[in-house]
């Protein structure tokens, strides 16, 4: 039995209209819980005052230890834009999903395996995981987190923060933090939105650990593309549970580098975007209804479409000058994005299209580096 | 706007918007009123990004998905009669019961995805930026729930424009 919008939305209103009443009870029970949130802040503000005080004073050198300045003893480390070093334990409980990486941060999601292969996930009890933030040595100011609570990770130090912002203004990553600098010299925050304590944090960050920079792997690679071109941004999930994807975004020496953001947002957008998915039937008739009417060109066994701007699927205020292109290969679906089409032409595109070696989107045990 | 102002104006609007995420009006109280209470702490940053409303119903959408939320009722709030008498009603099977089964069945993600799309109106660029995710995965999960709903598609989602199907970076 198929139902139509029209009913679901009938049915959404109709629930809506059985929430509880926003009555006279609601105001007062906020301004409640509001005193204990600031009682409880005040608490562990105290906490952490009191173990600074200790550390000043040399008393408890094993419980609170501030962490050490990177000096001769810290390893050498490196890793490119394109590249993720943050990995977990073996036999971690937890799951590495997404991997975003920019010139200067990366973003991953560890999920609790067992929530993530379950359909009903969020047992209670469970720890459900983090995202993790990580910042190369000289990207973050620690002076936020140094104000919060210290905690011991393993057999690291580090502070739990809570309200606290990371990153950029409008980075999105705001809310309760544990983070430490590795002896990398890379900071490393594990945050969830709404921690009241420090304890599902460490957890998981116990599990993590940095290493050398790992190149992100595409089910499509590049044998050639505009000269100068570089890769800025990298965000790929080789997950299948959680869902195969690559996206990546490439820029020239004198662009702006992209920020290390939660939402990467198209007013960043950088001269040449790919973005790569599994080729869903039911999404893929969001593009085929747009695209009636244009043949494809085939190339190198691919669909494409060439779509310079205005287009009626990309048309994005501000940017006519740009050029998208749809590639359909195998079970993938590549969408291309560039930003200025004088800079990075059509024939540009063809020679990219031309030269990529096309791999699959629901296995990724094949996929390589973009850049071939 | 006080916070005392916004609380009043917006309260039924978010415990409308909870209770159809939460499918559950204690547990949507719940978040609201825990909410509520974060936002009324941090509400000069808040009201200074232009969009209160906007922000606090991000702030109840991160407090459902959030799978670490526990149930954190407040003793001071009465049962009121009014309550007692709903939880004593007759259990009433209107034609919708099983559509609305389903959408409870649906992983949280995609019941947001669902209840910001037709019920709160968002484009899917909208609702990326309160999931803080890429427009392609909320096509992604709008996909997966209305194929779990068996709704037959015969009109854009509302508020869609072509870039947002393009599920621009």
């Amino acid at each position: 039995m198929t139902r139509t919008l029209d009913e679901l939305r009938d049915t959404l209103d109709r629930h809506a209209g059985q929430a509880p009443p926003a009555d006279i009870t609601l105001l007062p029970a906020v301004r409640g819980r509001a005193a204990q949130l600031r009682r409880r802040r005040t608490v562990l503000g105290g906490a952490a005052l009191v173990a600074a005080i200790a550390v000043t004073a040399g008393i408890t050198p094993l419980i609170v230890r501030t962490d050490a300045p990177v000096t001769a003893t810290a390893r050498a480390w490196s890793r490119t834009p394109e590249q993720t070093s943050i990995t977990l334990r073996a036999g971690s409980p937890f799951l590495l999903l997404d991997r975003k990486s920019t010139p200067t941060g990366q973003f991953v999601r560890v999920r609790n395996l067992q929530d993530v292969k379950s359909a009903r996930p969020g047992v209670k009890g469970r720890n459900e995981g983090a995202d993790v933030l990580s910042f190369d040595p000289g990207a973050f100011d620690p002076a936020e987190l140094q104000k919060g609570t210290p905690v011991t990770i393993g057999d690291r130090h580090g502070w739990f923060a809570r309200d606290m912002h990371a990153g950029v203004p409008d980075s999105g990553f705001d809310g309760s933090f544990v983070g430490w600098r590795d002896s990398s010299g890379v900071w490393v925050l594990v945050m969830n939105r709404s921690a009241e304590t420090p304890d599902g944090l460490v957890e998981v960050a116990r599990d993590i650990r940095v290493v050398d920079g790992m190149d992100a792997v595409s089910p499509m690679t590049l044998g050639w593309v505009p000269p100068g071109l570089q890769i800025y941004r990298a965000d790929v999930n080789t997950s299948r549970i959680g869902g195969l994807s690559a996206s990546f975004g490439l820029g020239y020496a004198t662009d702006r580098k992209p920020d290390l953001l939660w939402f990467d947002s198209v007013r960043e957008a950088l001269p040449f975007e790919l973005q790569l998915t599994r080729l869903a039937p039911q999404e893929w008739s969001n593009y085929q209804r747009e695209l009636q009417g244009h043949p494809p060109v085939k190339m190198n066994g691919a669909d494409t479409w060439y779509l310079p701007r205005p287009n009626t699927l990309f048309a994005t205020q501000g940017q006519d000058g740009g050029a998208d292109m749809v590639v359909r290969f195998g079970d993938c679906m590549g969408l291309v994005h560039v930003r200025d089409r004088q800079q990075i032409t059509e024939a540009d595109l063809n020679r990219l299209v031309a030269s990529a070696t096309f791999g699959s989107c629901t296995n990724a045990s094949g996929w390589k580096r973009l850049l071939g | 706007m006080e916070f005392e102002e916004f609380a009043a104006s917006r309260s039924s609007a978010l415990l409308r918007y909870a209770t159809l995420l939460s499918g559950d009006r204690e547990e949507a109280r719940d978040i609201v009123q825990e909410v509520l209470a974060r936002a009324m702490l941090k509400w000069r940053r808040i009201i200074a990004g232009g969009e209160p409303y906007a922000y606090v119903r991000r702030m109840v959408t991160n407090e459902f998905l959030s799978l670490l939320r526990r149930r954190r009722r407040v003793a001071v709030v009465p049962l009121e009669e009014r309550d007692l008498d709903a939880l004593a009603a007759p259990v009433r099977h209107t034609a919708d019961d099983e559509l609305w089964q389903v959408i409870r069945s649906l992983p949280k993600q995609q019941r947001a995805v669902i209840v910001l799309r037709y019920y709160e109106g968002l484009s899917d660029l909208e609702i990326a930026e309160v999931l803080r995710c890429r427009p392609g995965t909320v096509r992604a999960y709008a996909s997966r729930a209305l194929a779990a709903l068996r709704i037959e598609l015969t009109e854009q989602p509302a508020g869609v424009t072509p870039v947002i199907l393009g599920g621009m970076l």
